[in-house]
């Protein structure tokens, strides 16, 4: 049985039967019940309805759900402006709601004129044809720089388009544009399965790559989407067990079967926060449970939205695939967040790999987990805050990322150390011995809880509580 | 080298840096070696520096994009891409 529900993808007797008319419906109804329960928007239940009506119709139907997704934007905030002039009339601010109009169409514009260059990349200038992401970077931060009073609308658009932006010009450079049409890319640069600045799904290749085309695929690709939507509430009800048993939350809808019972541990926010030092144990116990606890979150989050994706029929990747059980550091970081991994190793470690032949293996591969560890990470974190670029609030930059740089620094030397290692037990890594696979796991934990501790909460906690809380690990 | 030839190097090579108990050569030429769990996609970097040493192809030069090397035929493609 419950081979079955792990392998709900694999088994051929299901997806012949999801393939039947009965079948579809059960597909159908099973896949709006976890849709519900994951609270996810109408677009993406009305999307998931009519694709499995016509699936050879996916492309359009998500356009169409996009452009419903960008009329809704501007209703939503019609309504808020509606509810502000009702409770406070006096303060309400007319110019703020041309000035959300205007910078929101900005951003849309903008978008339709980076699909249109993507699919005529062949006749864009030279500079641009050579360096498409580059391109796409400097013209996001020239969009930012001229908004005359950068808002949050713009702002938002920023970071969210930046990468969709890049993966559509990556595309485009190698050629895969030329012979599609605005349809291709809408339903992936507004979409309505969810994400957050990270592309889930990539961008136009990969999604390609990764559609369902037969019946047969698409079947399997709805059953892969149905137990990622089924892991991700045990995932949540494992979340909700954690914050009631160990942290004592009352909130959440495991607490009547705990009654009550809990350890009631302090999180490690917390911890930092305190005037005292925990002890031994319980600083010790914090960073795992921390590390569990967001691996977890990230888990459910990425289940959703790669769940959604999978249901739509683009049978990709999930974007957390075990990292507790992963016996190096690397394998953590490939396992952890699949598509912000991806994005940086896309984006910033190959293109370092390829031009730094001049070094040596070691050196040239230290380059490129440089590149993406530490300046990549850097400079994503950036990019979802840029108003602190441009008011050139350095000492805010410092206090909200300043901590950070550190962990991004132990990332490098982490992932890098491990790459090595991996080189060198070629084509012999992963252990059959229990003992050295256990106490390989402990090590990857370890170092990736003890280095968290440098990433949580960015801008609330300094340095000083953070090396405190480091020295309080080992009862100094 | 003929096609024959670099594909049994490439295949004899592909099998040192395969996950245990998974076996290059149930693999077609269309494969995605990565979809398919045969090797980590961060195994990508030994196959660069084989081709590399071995084939001489230089994937900025010739404009291979990494992900062309997912399989065994876009592998040989690009050594055959560079000789040209």
């Amino acid at each position: 049985m419950m081979g079955t529900i792990t392998q709900l993808h694999e088994h051929d007797r299901l997806i012949s039967a999801a393939q039947t008319v009965s079948g579809q419906f059960g597909v159908w109804i099973t896949g709006i019940t976890l849709l519900l329960w994951h609270d996810v928007n109408i677009l993406m239940l009305a999307s998931f309805t009519l694709v499995l009506l016509v699936p050879h119709r996916r492309r359009e139907l998500l356009m169409v759900a996009a452009i419903g997704a960008v009329i809704g934007i501007f209703l939503r905030r019609q309504q808020l402006d509606s509810i502000h002039m009702l409770v406070s009339p006096g303060l309400a601010d007319p110019s703020q709601w041309s000035h959300f109009f205007l910078q929101t169409t900005a951003a849309m514009l903008f978008l339709v004129v980076a699909i249109f260059a993507a699919i005529r990349f062949d006749r864009m200038p030279a500079i641009v044809r050579r360096l498409p992401v580059l391109t796409v970077h400097v013209a996001v931060w020239l969009a930012l720089a001229l908004s005359s009073l950068p808002r949050l609308s713009m702002l938002t658009w920023a970071s969210f388009m930046a990468w969709r932006l890049s993966y559509l010009f990556k595309s485009a450079s190698r050629g895969r544009c030329s012979s599609t049409t605005f349809k291709d890319h809408l339903f992936y640069l507004v979409p309505v399965y969810g994400g957050t600045h990270i592309p889930y799904g990539k961008g136009f290749d990969y999604l390609t790559d990764h559609e369902a085309l037969d019946l047969d695929a698409i079947a399997r690709s709805q059953m892969a989407g149905i137990k990622l939507l089924i892991l991700a509430i045990v995932w949540t009800t494992a979340l909700h067990l954690m914050d009631s048993g160990f942290y004592g939350h009352t909130s959440t809808f495991v607490d009547p079967l705990l009654g009550g019972w809990t350890f009631e541990l302090p999180r490690m926010t917390q911890l930092m926060h305190l005037e005292t030092q925990p002890t031994i144990p319980i600083a010790w116990m914090s960073i795992y449970l921390e590390l569990i606890r967001t691996t977890l979150e990230l888990a459910v989050m990425g289940h959703v939205i790669v769940g959604c994706l999978r249901l739509l029929g683009f049978n990709v990747f999930r974007n957390t695939y075990k990292p507790l059980l992963a016996e190096s550091v690397v394998e953590f970081w490939n396992r952890f967040y699949f598509y912000f991994k991806e994005l940086l190793v896309e984006f910033f470690f190959y293109p370092t790999f390829l031009r730094c032949t001049w070094a040596g293996p070691r050196l040239r591969l230290f380059c490129a987990v440089f590149a993406a560890a530490f300046v990549g990470n850097v400079y994503y974190h950036l990019l979802t805050q840029p108003q602190l670029i441009i008011r050139l609030d350095f000492e805010m930059l410092w206090v909200q990322w300043g901590p950070r740089l550190v962990y991004c620094l132990l990332l490098s030397l982490g992932i890098w150390v491990s790459m090595l290692r991996q080189q060198r037990q070629r084509g012999s890594f992963g252990s059959t011995d229990t003992l050295k696979r256990v106490r390989a796991i402990a090590g990857v934990w370890t170092f990736y809880g003890l280095i968290q501790v440098w990433n949580i909460t960015p801008g609330e906690i300094g340095f000083a509580p953070r090396f405190e809380f480091l020295t309080a690990l080992i009862g100094l | 080298m003929t096609y024959e030839v670099a594909r049994e190097q490439l295949i004899s090579f592909l099998g040192t840096i395969a996950r245990p108990g998974t076996q290059i050569t149930d693999a077609d030429d269309d494969t995605n070696l990565f979809d398919a769990g045969l090797i980590d996609s961060l195994a990508l970097v030994q196959i660069i520096i084989y081709l590399e040493e071995h084939f001489d192809v230089s994937l900025r030069a010739h404009n291979i994009d990494p992900n062309d090397l997912a399989s065994i035929g876009g592998i040989l493609k690009s050594i055959e891409k560079s000789s040209r």
